[in-house]
Order: structure tokens, then C-alpha cells, then sequence
């Protein structure tokens, strides 16, 4: 569904211009769960954010659905580190935002979302403020904002890393149960190996200076459908995390500042 | 029992607190009355010029007249009048400048210069120019007093409108915003806490604005009655006057604070 060709960007600021990203090729298909991970500096947020359309690459090409992207997409829905819900609505008013933005605020539009809400079991923090709600409850309101208008690839940029460790291994098995009982792609970003093992399919290690593809790693058929949690405790979970682990490092060593 | 222990604790802290409250209020309407007594104890006594400081009873009895000939109300109404309309049209007028500021990062690179040399110009020292291109009347005295306003207020409301964290915008940018939306559904929300407290600076600023204006050009107005007062040497008349225009200002600066808790409230209640 999402292909990127040559993909390159480069930021410009007055003393010089940075090479944030390079030459990044890739292919996600229907369905798909993938994962960008490596150093950080490596550029997975930057093709994240090219892929929503927050801005154009500066050459190469991001094709979606056999049409070449041109800034915003309605397929695509992002998550960011933090919730971010606006603290001076509500949480129903919260997750209604995606669907007035979009231009799809109908009563059909608002009941699913209220559905959807009370799927992840907020359905009755609907009229609490963000502020009365703990921070993982925040992240699922957060995740029905994003699903309202139905994007069908989503991105995720370290959803979980502003969370505790408990809250993030839940909610990590209640994003993956949804988006696959959605049947939506996704790519995440994190810096947590582990984290991206045990939710997705496919691994793209980065590496930085520049942000460049290292190495992909096609996660093993034992866990790869299987829940996060329950991949985890997959005995061949442990060897797999090593041999990537190994890769990691490897990246990660000489870095040579030149920013 | 433990239960009905910590009830009483909380009826002897609620106690407490309303026993705190009395006291300042106490305190409070005290000095007033000690301010009020000294002044006409230190007049009578001839201690302070009476001729220029005049005393209370006279004040007041003074007061009792003019609101008796209706005199007073019109003065006054004149003056809260002006007030009001200029200080809307500077707190309007401002925000909207921002945003228009907001809109182009061009023209607020150009304007930046003249925003700031507007802002550091003693706006007062204006008010013969207002005077001839605004005629000597009630609209000279409406512009000095939106005048006062409008140029802090876009600075603060623009500065403001830049601070917005950039991720609130990002959220409805992934959504496909336009500048419109973004405002609409970000920028301005996020800002409305500074824009009350602009509005409250902009209450006293409004008062500066229309009483120096109706020193200049007024016929009518609390200030004209001050700058009046003075010239025939009637100092309960200035005095008069000043009593007054705190306490409207007061209760202007007393309803935005309404207004804020208002708007604080509705918003929990929702």
C-alpha cells in the first residue's frame, strides 16, 4: 500500500544544511506492522513525518495506494510521544477534533468514535477533562482520536514512551488487538527493541549520519501473529532480540558528531 | 468513630478558615475607615490644607448633591461609556492585529520595528494629533483610550499566539489542518487564559487613556470634572471625582475577573 523510492531529506538551517535522511527504499503492504528503529539522530521520525505529509521529501518518491503523496493524506493517522489531547476540552470534544478537521462530523462519524471509545473501556471519562485522566488512559483517548476518521495506515511515533513500564506492555496489546481487529497498517517508531519485536512483522534498523536504512529484519513466524505479550514470553523471543541487539550496537558505536 | 472524628476536625478547619476570612475582611474595612477618619480629623484640624485636600463630609455632601441633580450619573456614564468602548475596540483591535501578524510571518518581520517603537512611545504624547484628526469630542478621547491599549495588547496576544507548543499544532496538522483550522482549533483556545489577563491590564490602561483624553478635549466626564475642579480651585470636586473613577475601575477590573471564573467553570462543568 505505502512504497518509498530513494526517499531524501535535507534540512536547511543558516550555518549549513544537515542530510537527515538518505536513499531510504521501502515496501509496506496491506496489513503489515513495521517498525523503525536505531540511534537516536537516525532520521525514523523525519521519514515518519514525510510519510503523514507534515512535509515533502526533499527528493525521491513517497507513493501510497499506486498515487504519488502530495502533503496530507486521509489513509494516514499519527500518534505522537505524548497524548497531546487539548486540554481545554473534554474527551469526547478531544476525539471528535480528528473528525472536525477532516470534515466527517456526522452523527454516524461521532457514534463509532463514542463506540470506539468505550471499546477501550473510557466510556465514562467521556465528559472528564485530559487532566483527571492517568497517563495511559490519555494514550487510548489519544488512540481514538487518531481512528476516528479511518485512516488505514497509522503511524506511530514512541507511543508508549511517556509511559510506565506496566501501562506501556498493556496498551502495547491493546493497540496491536485493535489495529489488527481493524485490519490497519502501521509502522512505529521507538527506540525500545524489545517493544518492536513483540508488536511488529517487519524491523528496519536505521542508522544516522546520515539517517540511512542499515538492515531489515523480518521478525520469526513462532510470535509474529501472536500478541505482544505473549511474544515476549516466546522462547524464540530471546534469541532474536540478541541477534538484532548485536546489530544495534554495532550501528550505534562510532559516532562522530556532525551536526 | 474515626469517622466522626475527622468530621469535626474538617468543621473546626472550615472554622478556621471562615474565622481567617473575617479577620482580613475586617482588617480590610478598618483601614478604610482609619484612612477616611484621619483625613477629615487632620482637615478639620487644619493639619492639611482643607481648601486643598477638602475633607469626607464635604466630599460626600458634595457627592449627595450632584447625584440629586443627575449631574454625577451623566458624568459618569460619559466616562464608563468611553471606557468600555475603548477598551473593546483595544483588546479587539489587538488580538486581531495578532492574528493578522500570526497569518503572515512576513508582514510580522516588517512590522516588528514599528511595533516596537509604537510600544516604547508614550502614547499620551500623541493626544494633540488624535485631537486634530479626531475632532475635540467624545471619539479623541474613545481613540486615546484605545490607542493605550491596543498596541500592548497585540504584542502580548502575538507573543502568545507564537508560544502555542508546536505539538497541539502537529495533532490537527496529522489531520490535514488548514491555518484556519489550526487557529481556530489550537492557537486561540490555547491562548485565551492570556487573553483575559491582557483584558485586565487593558481595564486600567483604558481608564489612563480616557482621562488624560478628557483633560485635553472633554465637555463632559469624570476628567473633565477633575481638570474643571482644579482650574476654579473646587478640590471636593477633583476628590469627588477620583472616588468615583476608582471605584468603577474597580468593578471593571472586579467583572473580567467574573468573567474569567465564569469561563473556568463552564468549562468544568461541560
Amino acid at each position: 500500500m505505502l512504497s518509498l523510492h530513494n526517499v531524501e531529506k535535507v534540512y536547511f538551517t543558516e550555518e549549513n544544511a544537515v542530510q537527515a535522511v538518505t536513499g531510504i527504499d521501502l515496501n509496506v503492504s496491506d496489513g503489515e506492522f513495521i517498525s523503525f528503529i536505531g540511534p537516536s539522530g537516525c532520521g525514523k521520525t523525519t521519514v515518519l513525518s514525510m510519510i503523514a505529509g507534515l512535509f515533502p521529501p526533499t527528493s525521491g518518491r513517497i507513493i501510497m495506494r499506486d498515487k504519488e503523496m502530495k502533503g496530507y493524506s486521509k489513509e494516514t493517522g499519527y500518534m505522537l510521544q505524548e497524548d497531546y489531547l487539548f486540554p481545554w476540552l473534554t474527551i469526547r470534544k478531544n476525539i471528535e477534533l480528528g473528525l472536525i478537521i477532516t470534515g466527517m462530523h456526522n452523527k454516524n462519524t461521532i457514534n463509532e468514535t463514542l463506540s470506539l471509545l468505550k471499546q477501550l473501556g473510557l466510556e465514562d471519562k467521556a465528559d472528564a477533562f485530559p487532566s483527571e485522566l492517568s497517563g495511559g488512559m490519555r494514550q487510548r483517548a489519544a488512540l481514538v482520536r487518531m481512528l476516528a476518521p479511518h485512516p488505514s495506515l497509522l503511524l506511530l511515533d514512541e507511543p508508549f514512551s511517556a509511559l510506565d513500564y506496566q501501562t506501556k506492555l498493556k496498551l502495547e496489546d491493546l493497540v496491536y488487538t485493535t489495529l489488527k481487529e481493524q485490519q490497519k497498517t502501521a509502522i512505529l517508531v521507538t527506540h525500545d527493541l524489545s517493544e518492536a519485536i513483540a508488536m511488529s512483522d517487519r524491523i528496519y534498523l536505521f542508522q544516522s549520519n546520515p539517517g540511512r536504512i542499515h538492515n531489515v529484519f523480518d521478525v520469526p513466524e513462532t510470535f509474529k501473529y501472536k500478541r505482544p505479550l505473549e511474544a515476549r514470553n516466546n522462547p524464540d523471543f530471546h534469541p532474536f532480540f540478541q541477534r538484532v541487539w548485536k546489530e544495534l550496537e554495532n550501528v550505534e558505536v562510532p559516532n562522530t558528531n556532525t551536526s | 468513630m474515626l469517622k466522626y472524628q475527622i468530621q469535626t476536625l474538617h468543621k473546626h478547619y472550615l472554622h478556621k478558615i471562615k474565622k481567617e476570612k473575617r479577620r482580613i475582611i475586617g482588617t480590610q474595612l478598618l483601614l478604610l475607615c482609619v484612612f477616611f477618619l484621619t483625613w477629615e480629623v487632620l482637615s478639620r484640624l487644619q493639619w492639611i490644607d482643607p481648601l486643598i485636600f477638602s475633607m469626607p463630609s464635604r466630599v460626600w455632601e458634595l457627592a449627595i448633591e450632584n447625584i440629586a441633580d443627575g449631574s454625577l450619573l451623566i458624568h459618569s456614564s460619559v466616562t464608563l461609556t468611553e471606557t468600555i468602548i475603548g477598551f473593546t475596540l483595544g483588546t479587539i483591535g489587538g488580538t486581531c492585529i495578532a492574528l493578522i501578524l500570526w497569518w503572515s510571518p512576513f508582514l510580522s518581520k516588517v512590522l516588528d520595528p514599528y511595533l516596537v517603537v509604537l510600544n516604547s512611545m508614550p502614547k499620551v504624547a500623541l493626544g494633540p494629533i488624535i485631537i486634530v484628526a479626531f475632532g475635540p469630542g467624545i471619539p479623541s478621547v474613545i481613540a486615546m483610550a484605545c490607542l493605550l491599549s491596543i498596541v500592548i495588547t497585540t504584542l502580548v496576544v502575538y507573543n502568545a499566539f507564537q508560544q502555542v507548543d508546536e505539538n497541539y499544532k502537529k495533532v490537527l496538522l496529522t489531520f490535514g489542518a488548514t491555518k484556519k483550522q489550526l487557529f481556530r482549533h489550537a492557537v486561540l483556545p490555547a491562548c485565551y487564559p492570556t487573553i483575559i489577563s491582557t483584558m485586565k491590564v487593558n481595564v486600567g490602561l483604558s481608564w489612563v487613556g480616557v482621562i488624560v483624553g478628557e483633560f485635553l478635549v472633554a465637555k463632559q466626564g469624570l476628567g473633565y470634572l477633575i481638570i474643571y475642579g482644579f482650574q476654579v480651585f473646587q478640590f471636593q470636586q477633583v476628590m469627588m471625582s477620583l472616588l468615583v473613577i476608582a471605584i468603577l475601575a474597580s468593578l471593571m477590573y472586579k467583572s473580567i475577573e467574573g468573567l474569567e471564573k465564569y469561563l473556568m467553570k463552564r468549562k468544568k462543568r461541560m
